[in-house]
């Protein structure tokens, strides 16, 4: 199975939470199971997708580290949400100069105010950060992705030495990674995501 | 049984039921604070800084682990919950409950998981579901015997009977070396047959009936074994049969015994 273009946005882009209220909310939830099969959900706040394998940093992964070491049979879902409903319609995509960000900012397809918004907001940015490339774009109709597969923990190598480097930016040098969290993906499902949040 | 082998249990015993007990209820209680996170209406918060709330239910489904997230869910009553989830599901089910608020964060703020305790709260209930219809709707009850915290990881609440099953689990796990569900049952019943109580609460606990294990011989306690394992068979039917004589070996190994002769369970 491989991670579309899309799948990996979803997974990897950051959602900057700056303008009220039409920016998305991207959720990432960790499902493992032990050997007797009882099940555990954790939040999981960042992925990346490298060489068509979802790599999270274990950052307090307590019991799912334990559950992955036991049985490697897990889930993982992303699903991104505007508020209380999931998102869709335009969108500006800007990838910072700077830091190599992509940040977006959506804003659903329901009339012209809105569409105006998205506009000056485009114009706003390109005052202020001009050396950003920016893209408007449409986002297609609002979906989940499930993905299963085996994972494994790895406390060495290349993948984990450039996480823990990462990590090190965010956290300070004093920080060390436990390890990643490596997962071949064996089935993807996609689905419509309608009005789950509440 | 050996004196030697019974002090190690007990000592086994001792260990886990102090490591289990600390900090945690014995009992389920769905509190309103969860009850209102998992209940109350956010749909007409329409501006990003007030909360909104998910739910996401994990299973397995014909063997396969599955999650999903979940439009409504119900308290029932203290320790049941009902799910409207179209799946039909039977066994151990995760309901993990969230309520996310405040996104003025930074940036950076977003990678952190221990860093972003004050943006969500939440709950995760764990127990066995069954399949419900209600009218046209499809639902899920599930009955929870464990409550985790969404966001530390931490248990907070556990009944006494899932207490006692994960006890036993790490018992035969750390004393016998083995594992699996018809362990674990043939443990049970072992523990019972043997009139072993756990009772008391995390600072005052006893273990009763761990004079009589001491006492008994290895005869008698193979014998017991035995007829144990014979009734399970019974119930269970022959594909067991195997596991059970591998885990007899097991015991007797443990038990330093030798055996007189090869054991075998059979069907009657």
């Amino acid at each position: 199975m491989k991670i579309t273009k899309e799948m990996k946005e979803a997974l990897e882009e950051t959602y900057m939470p700056l303008f009220n209220p039409f920016l998305p909310y991207r959720v990432l939830y960790l499902a493992t199971c032990d050997r007797e099969g009882n099940p555990n959900i954790t939040v999981i706040s960042f992925a990346k997708v490298i060489d068509n394998k979802i790599i999270i940093p274990d950052i307090a992964l307590l019991k799912s580290r334990l559950n992955i070491e036991e049985n490697p049979d897990i889930s993982f879902i992303v699903a991104l949400y505007r508020n209380y409903q999931p998102v869709g319609g335009f969108g500006i995509r800007i990838l910072h100069a700077i830091t190599k960000r992509l940040i977006s900012i959506d804003i659903s397809l329901l009339g012209r105010i809105k569409l105006r918004i998205l506009l000056t907001l485009y114009k706003i940015f390109k005052r202020f950060i001009p050396r950003a490339k920016y893209k408007i774009s449409l986002r297609k109709e609002p979906k989940y992705f499930e993905f299963r597969g085996k994972a494994k923990i790895v406390r060495y190598g290349k993948t984990y030495e450039n996480m823990n480097k990462f990590m090190k930016i965010l956290f300070g040098k004093k920080f060390e990674l436990n390890g990643i969290v490596e997962i071949e993906i064996e089935e993807i499902k996609e689905k419509k995501l309608s009005d789950h949040a509440s | 049984m050996l004196p030697k082998e019974a002090n190690i249990l007990e000592q086994v015993f001792r260990k886990r039921i102090k490591d289990e007990l600390s900090g945690i209820k014995t009992s389920i209680k769905i509190d309103s604070e969860m009850k209102d996170v998992l209940e109350k209406n956010y749909s007409k918060n329409f501006s990003a800084s007030l909360p909104f709330r998910l739910h996401y239910l994990a299973f397995r489904e014909n063997g396969k682990l599955r999650i999903i997230p979940v439009k409504k869910v119900r308290v029932m009553d203290k320790n049941k919950i009902l799910v409207e989830c179209d799946a039909k599901i039977k066994g151990r089910v995760a309901l993990l409950s969230c309520v996310y608020s405040k996104f003025e964060e930074e940036n950076e703020r977003l990678v952190s998981r221990s860093l972003s305790i004050e943006e969500m709260k939440g709950w995760q209930f764990k127990g066995f579901a069954k399949s419900k219809r209600i009218g046209k709707e499809s639902y899920i009850l599930l009955e929870v015997d464990e409550i985790y915290c969404a966001i530390s990881g931490k248990k907070l609440q556990e009944t006494r009977e899932r207490l006692r099953i994960k006890l036993i689990q790490g018992i035969v796990k750390s004393f016998f070396n083995i594992s699996g569900n018809v362990a674990i049952a043939i443990a049970n019943r072992a523990l019972r047959k043997f009139r072993i109580e756990i009772k008391g609460s995390e600072e005052n606990f006893s273990i009763k009936g761990s004079n009589k294990l001491k006492k008994m011989k290895t005869k008698e306690f193979n014998k017991i074994l035995c007829t144990l394992l014979k009734e399970y068979s019974v119930i269970y039917g022959e594909r067991l049969a195997k596991s059970m004589t591998i885990l007899l070996e097991k015991f007797s190994e443990n038990l330093r015994a030798k055996p007189k002769k090869e054991w075998k369970v059979c069907l009657k």
